[in-house]
């Protein structure tokens, strides 16, 4: 695939002239431009020539998905804890492991078996056997599929954090979300197309890198929602010059630019910016309707527990990135706060706390998404960058206990889009340390997240340093088909 | 069998068993090395050095055979040998079935015929990696700029070639029209005066010029006396300091996760400000930045630990982490280094081979070796200040004893012992005790308290008895405590009795919480015991009760109560005890005294810390350095934990060699490394700065990539250009602003932007310069330029930055500052910079983070950046207080209010149009809308 990577989508869709944006004119003329680039002398166009834009496009293949949810729980959620029982590990409770233990950090490791406090019991007609901690997530047991092998293989959050969000534990390279809008664009022309919506807490384990374009241009970096009102900073303006006195600035103004762009004709950046104020302007309208969960009913502010002290924040960002994707935003990804989920510690009271904050959230959007419709079509992701190891960390009394980091094993779950409902997929030891059937990498995970959304993990391309750089570049991802619907 | 039929008999088998003619290499014998052969000896690897892909190389054979097809003596086949040898350990391929039985008649066959191998029909070419333009010399029509050595010799060969052209005047114009020839296009025509003005302005200051500069350009429009003019500017070292800094991603806090605050940082900044302000020769620029701390230049080493780097805290006392910990910490400096002077990427070779550029792994750990006696920290920051304060020590020690004395008064008018010591030993009369405890009522800062150690020494009862500390869990002392910290076994009380006070390795028990607490030895059996020591942890003692528990003496058989060996309540309170004095409890002395005591202290603490700080001198943020540093090995892999040999410092070979020992001190290490840069005869140092320079003036460098000269960076859109630029950098002492004079001298700088059909069909980027490419201005330019045209920009230079953030480092969510007073209105260089942070408004346009190297920037277009012009606190301020100015300056007339605003901020006046739309604006809603248009124009944020 080259640069221009597809097809523009040939629908009757409102084309998302866009951060990018560019009059319909002078996108033809980057065409015309680069056509004539490659045919010239059969050779790639030189990297300065390429014109980007988030302009919808329709992948190669039919797609499953066109747009995606990721709830991200930073810190490693205990799987042992919530999705994969071990029954058997009840009976070696606190006695010696006997195995060879991965450890993150020796100095506060000790081998003793922790068997999971909580319970596990099958839930929903497939009978999904998932803890008590997530009484909600068990409602949705059907609508899910829960991976019991996720595997990353590398043993502190960042470079893990890397491998799920990035493709590789190196950094520097673009998200996920990035990835997706520069492929597909975005099919709003309204709102950015990939939404970061972060937790008032502190950032997440590397913060912006979670949503950056890395080399890729930076029209495809995620647009940062902040965790509280205001959601954008600057998206409108000051009080006295809301409403007629913003227009007519605002005309006046693409009226200078207009008169610019006739002085200074051939220069695309400057329609570029014409189109980024139109955007502008329609965000201040369409983001801030967007992002007001006001006008949602009674009914399902309490479905995503806005009602709750504990799950108000997290219950109105889902309830925000189903508003986004329903207004055709094409990637949202929800975080947790900084290390939410690293139980070192008193796992016995943080991690309940942790479950009750996402789990009806969690539930609900995927209960949300059904009733309208849209789940089909839209990817829901719930996890983490590992889990927790099957043995005690931190052993200076019961309420101190915790366990540590597991890159080698753990759990996630996904949903709609073309994942299949209901299912468990893969298993860990007889211990819940290592991934051992079914294994999925984190490159298997994204080769699939692709295919559903009609991309062979190999086609889509950034021509970059001479080099055509993938997602998964050259990990031998594959498309687990025992995933699919 | 087959073997030693082979060695015996080839004739047999090769004459008779198989028809050759029949045999042909591309077709029958490729396909067989290429699924038996070419894993191990092919492009990615040459196991034993034999690599058959490529016929050249191939014929020559490997490390231990020699000719693999035919040996040349007496026409053995060593490739036949090994396909068939029975031998498993010799057999080849080692793994798997081995040949088939065709395929081994078929290459004996092909060997019988002579092996031939036709010419032209290999796959691959084998690339020597050396062989790169950039890593030639310096070239000027034909001629060696470096064998010419000496800058006299480049300039006589800058100025009057000696080749046939002599008579012709090089410039940058005979460079730039000969290329456009090529491609059938033609310069466009000067630009009008007031957009080349402004053009540079914005280049050279970052600033756009006054009305009057402008008026006096429209009288006086010579470019050279402007040019001459804008570069003597303060304005211009701020502008360019930052294209430095972006390129090293210098910033003010560590990265990471706690992203702490660098202290004392920015005197690497105004050091880089100052450098560029006073030209000072780029080769002594980059010698200094490198071995600074030999010619007086301290704050220079700012440069080599520009990049992010982990604090110890954060890495933990695992071998392999702080290992790798110390790998990063060189690998950013490695980067740093390579990237910016030498446009490499030899951080690319540190788990292997360079795939690309002809930098081995040992190369890599070579430079690595260069700087293996750095440490990331401050050091002292020599100077006038230094002077100053060492001038100051001599009375601040005299102060100091002074009060000692006083002190030292108290303790006897008192009847005090001495102070409790870090590591305090008190003995008492011997007992036979089962455990012992010591209460500690208070520490000296009231924080929970906390012990590394506590020994308790046995009182020999027999005279061949030495003592023995019956307190360590190995000797079966067992620790007990009223508490210790949360969730954490590094706080445990255990550790009082491991044996271990090495911080490094061990830890400490502390207390939950600060006030009373306790710790309990209970020994193994009673013990005759008379002396015990503790060490402090994370707090001090200042107030406790030694008790034993002795064994039961009492006639009633009674469990025996705890009784106090020994206190601290007859003890001179310590220096660094900040209690009040109301809270401390002295056995026999006032409250009074005990406030004079108190009072002395605090006295005593200010004048040592002064003694302290006055020692140390000023501190900045830089490089420091051990004079000898420790040993530097290959790491196989890049993996820490597996040394391999130990390897010299040294610059990659294919470089040359810089002469040093492999126990070379520290400095003699930079300082070669520093000359082997900034000599003429390195190929990359004067091209890679030029290109820098160029880039900034024509938005895209004659190399695009500008921080990558190697094989995978772009070739030079202009390399005969580039060459003659650099050698003229040289010939000019690596006078910076003599290179921009001949670039802005230029008629390719001076023509204008505007767009043609013919150029954009072309070369629609502009690199070969048919115009001049129009480009936006900078986020700092973007900011710098509206509070200049308000009139409000700070020109306040040098010194700590403002902070564009309520925090200046720390794990917590920044919070962007909306308000700005007259220290947040200086030039953007001056902003504390927050790594991994985006700065509100201006972050939005593609101003770095500082996480990565960026030498050049992305110029996106964003919605969120139309968002935070429109919008934000900070433009609609600025938009009022322009058109505060513009009142002051005009009066009331609208139609003087614009045109007067058009001058300011486009160095124009408005045409009718414009006016007309303008005045609708300010009667509607205020002149200050007016303004804020204006900032949000495509014109304003343009270089035309």
């Amino acid at each position: 695939m080259s640069d221009s990577h597809f097809e523009t989508a040939g629908s009757g869709r409102r084309h998302f002239l866009a951060s990018s944006a560019m009059s319909v004119s002078s996108v033809a003329l980057a065409w015309m431009l680069r056509n004539e680039g490659v045919t010239a002398d059969g050779k790639k166009p030189i990297e300065q020539n390429r014109h980007f834009d988030v302009i919808p496009k329709s992948p190669p293949s039919r797609p499953k998905a066109d747009a995606m949810i990721s709830l991200w729980m930073q810190g490693g959620p205990s799987h042992h804890d919530m999705f994969d029982p071990k029954p058997e590990m009840a009976k070696y409770d606190g006695q010696q492991f006997p195995g060879d233990i991965k450890y993150d950090n020796a100095a506060q490791a000790s081998s003793k078996v922790f068997a999971s406090p909580w319970k596990f019991q099958p839930r929903g007609e497939c009978g999904m056997e998932l803890s008590e901690l997530i009484p909600h997530t068990a409602t949705v047991a059907d609508d899910i599929c829960l991976i019991r092998s996720m595997k990353t293989g590398v043993n502190n959050h960042g470079q893990s954090i890397r491998a799920l969000q990035t493709g590789r534990i190196t950094a520097g390279r673009p998200a996920l979300g990035s990835w997706l809008t520069y492929g597909l664009g975005c099919e709003a022309d309204n709102l950015p197309a990939f939404m970061a919506l972060i937790d008032p807490g502190q950032l997440p384990v590397l913060g912006v890198e979670n949503w950056s374009n890395g080399w890729l241009p930076s029209i495809y970096q995620g647009t940062v929602i902040r965790p509280t009102e205001p959601r954008i900073l600057d998206l409108t303006p000051p009080a006295h010059l809301k409403g007629k006195a913003q227009k007519q600035a605002l005309e006046f103004l693409e009226q200078l630019n207009g008169q610019h762009v006739a002085d200074h004709p051939g220069q695309l950046d400057l329609q570029a910016r014409i189109a980024s104020y139109q955007l502008a302007a329609k965000m201040q309208t369409a983001a801030t309707e967007a992002l007001d969960v006001s006008g949602e009913t009674k009914a399902t502010q309490q479905m995503y527990g806005m009602h709750e002290k504990a799950t108000a924040d997290y219950g109105s960002r889902c309830l925000i990135a189903r508003r986004l994707i329903e207004r055709g935003v094409r990637f949202v990804q929800v975080y947790t706060a900084n290390q939410l989920w690293d139980s070192h510690g008193s796992i016995l009271s943080r991690l309940p706390a942790a479950c009750k904050k996402v789990d009806q959230p969690s539930a609900a959007l995927v209960k949300d998404l059904k009733q309208r419709g849209l789940l089909d079509s839209t990817i829901v992701h719930w996890g983490g960058e590992m889990g927790r190891l099957p043995v005690v960390q931190n052993d200076a009394g019961r309420a101190k206990i915790g366990r540590d980091h597991n890159t080698h094993g753990f759990s996630m779950w996904v949903a709609g889009g073309g994942f299949k409902a209901g299912q468990v997929h893969g298993r860990t030891d007889e211990w819940g340390h290592k991934a051992v059937e079914d294994v999925v990498n984190h490159f298997d995970y994204h080769a699939t997240l692709l295919h559903l959304f009609g991309i062979d993990h190999q086609q889509m391309t950034f021509r970059r340093s001479n080099r055509d750089q993938t997602l998964t570049d050259g990990q031998p991802g594959k498309v687990i088909s025992g995933l699919l619907s | 069998m087959l073997r030693t039929v082979a060695l015996i008999c080839p004739f047999l088998f090769f004459g008779f068993a198989i028809d050759a003619a029949d045999v042909d290499f591309v077709n029958d014998v490729r396909p067989i090395f290429e699924r038996h052969c070419y894993e191990c000896h092919g492009a990615e690897k040459q196991k034993s050095g034999l690599r058959l892909d490529v016929k050249s190389v191939a014929v020559r054979g490997g490390e231990s055979w020699g000719a693999p097809f035919i040996a040349e003596d007496h026409g053995l086949s060593p490739l036949i040998e090994l396909v068939t040898s029975d031998d498993l350990d010799v057999r080849m391929p080692p793994e798997g079935e081995g040949l088939s039985d065709d395929e081994v008649k078929t290459l004996k066959a092909w060997v019988a015929d002579g092996a031939v191998w036709p010419d032209g029909v290999d796959t691959v070419e084998i690339v020597d990696k050396r062989d790169h333009w950039s890593f030639q010399p310096i070239q000027i029509e034909g001629q060696v700029v470096g064998e010419l050595l000496s800058q006299q010799a480049a300039s006589v060969a800058v100025k009057a070639p000696a080749t046939g052209t002599a008579s012709r005047q090089l410039s940058v114009d005979h460079f730039i029209d000969a290329r456009l020839l090529e491609s059938s296009l033609v310069r466009n025509p000067s630009a009008d005066s007031t957009e080349l003005l402004r053009r540079i302005h914005f280049d050279l200051t970052g600033l756009p010029p006054t009305p009057d500069e402008v008026a006096e350009f429209q009288d006086h429009p010579d470019v050279e006396s402007l040019v001459d003019r804008l570069l003597a500017s303060p304005r211009y070292g701020e502008r360019w300091a930052q294209h430095w800094l972006d390129v090293i991603r210098w910033a003010e806090t560590v990265g990471f996760e706690t992203n702490q605050e660098r202290r004392n940082a920015w005197p690497y900044r105004d050091w880089v400000i100052a450098a560029f302000n006073e030209d000072k020769p780029y080769d002594e620029f980059i010698f200094e930045q490198i071995a600074g701390d030999t010619v007086g230049e301290d704050a220079a080493l700012g440069f080599l630990v520009a990049g992010p780097a982990n604090l110890p805290g954060q890495i933990g006392r695992d071998e392999a982490a702080m290992r790798n910990a110390r790998q990063d910490e060189l690998d950013e400096v490695i980067s740093t280094v390579s990237q910016a002077v030498l446009g490499l990427t030899v951080e690319c070779a540190r788990c292997h081979d360079h795939k690309f550029d002809p930098i081995r792994q040992a190369d890599y750990y070579s430079m690595q070796a260069i700087f293996a006696g750095l440490n990331y920290g401050t050091r002292r920051w020599r100077g006038s200040e230094d002077d100053q304060w060492t001038g100051q020590i001599p009375d601040a020690k005299h102060e100091v004893a002074a009060l000692r004395q006083q002190r030292e008064a108290l303790r006897i008018r008192n009847q005090l012992r001495a102070s409790l010591s870090d590591v305090h030993t008190e003995s008492f009369d011997a007992v036979l005790a089962k455990s012992i405890r010591m209460k500690i009522n208070a520490t000296t800062n009231s924080a929970a308290a906390s012990l590394y150690e506590f020994e308790v020494w046995s009182a020999p009862q027999q005279p061949d008895e030495r003592p023995v500390n019956v307190a360590l869990a190995v000797n079966g002392g067992t620790p007990s405590a009223s508490s210790f910290a949360l969730a954490n076994q590094s706080r445990h009380f255990e550790n009082l009795v491991d044996g271990s006070v090495d911080k490094r390795q061990s830890y400490a028990w502390v207390a939950d919480s600060g006030g009373p607490a306790w710790i309990q030895i209970q020994f193994l059996e009673p013990k005759w015991v008379d002396r015990i020591t503790f060490h402090r942890g994370n707090s001090m003692p200042a107030d406790f009760v030694i008790e034993v528990m002795p064994v039961a003496t009492q006639p009633n058989g009674q469990t025996p109560p705890w009784f106090e060996v020994c206190h601290s309540r007859d003890r001179l309170f310590r220096t660094d005890d900040t209690r009040k004095p109301a809270t401390v409890s002295l056995t026999a002395v006032s409250l009074d005294q005990g406030k004079a005591i108190s009072d002395c202290n605090a006295e005593l603490r200010r004048a040592e810390s002064q003694v302290v700080r006055f020692s140390a001198g000023p501190q900045v943020y830089a490089a420091s350095f051990r004079a000898q540093p420790d040993s530097t090995f290959l790491l196989h892999r890049g993996d820490a934990m597996q040394r391999r040999e130990e390897v010299e410092p040294a610059v990659p070979a294919f470089l040359g060699s810089i002469g040093l020992a492999v126990d070379a001190p520290d400095v003699e290490r930079r300082v070669q490394l520093a000359k082997h840069l900034t000599n003429a005869r390195n190929p990359l140092t004067a091209r890679v700065i030029v290109n820098r320079v160029w880039q900034h003036h024509f938005g895209t460098g004659l190399v695009s990539t500008s921080s990558d000269f190697g094989r995978m960076g772009t070739k030079p859109s202009h390399p005969e250009l580039l060459d003659w630029l650099a050698a003229r950098l040289i010939a000019d002492g690596w006078s910076l602003k003599k290179l921009h004079r001949l670039i802005l001298n230029s008629e390719a700088y001076r023509q204008s932007s505007t767009a043609r059909e013919d150029g954009l069909a072309i070369d629609a980027d502009s690199r070969l310069l048919w115009r001049h490419p129009p480009r936006r201005l900078e986020a700092e330019a973007i900011r710098d330029s509206m509070l200049f045209v308000s009139g409000k920009l700070n020109l306040k230079t040098g010194g700590p930055g403002f902070s564009f953030f309520n925090q200046r480092g720390g794990l917590s969510d920044y919070r962007p500052k909306e308000s700005f007073a007259v220290d947040g209105w200086r030039r953007m260089v001056y902003a504390h910079k927050v790594r991994m942070i985006s700065v509100d408004v201006f972050g939005a346009f593609d101003c770095p983070d500082f996480g990565q190297m960026k030498p050049n920037r992305t110029r996106s277009i964003t919605p969120i950046q139309s968002l935070g012009l429109l919008n934000s606190p900070f433009v609609n301020r600025q938009a009022s207080f322009f058109a505060g100015r513009l009142v002051a300056e005009v009066g009331d007339d609208v139609d003087r209010q614009v045109d007067r605003a058009f001058e300011l901020a486009y160095s124009r006046i408005p045409v009718d149009v414009e006016r007309r739309v303008l005045r609708q604006l300010a009667t509607d809603h205020g002149l200050a809308q007016v303004c804020r248009a204006i900032f949000n124009s495509s014109e304003f944020v343009l270089i035309p």
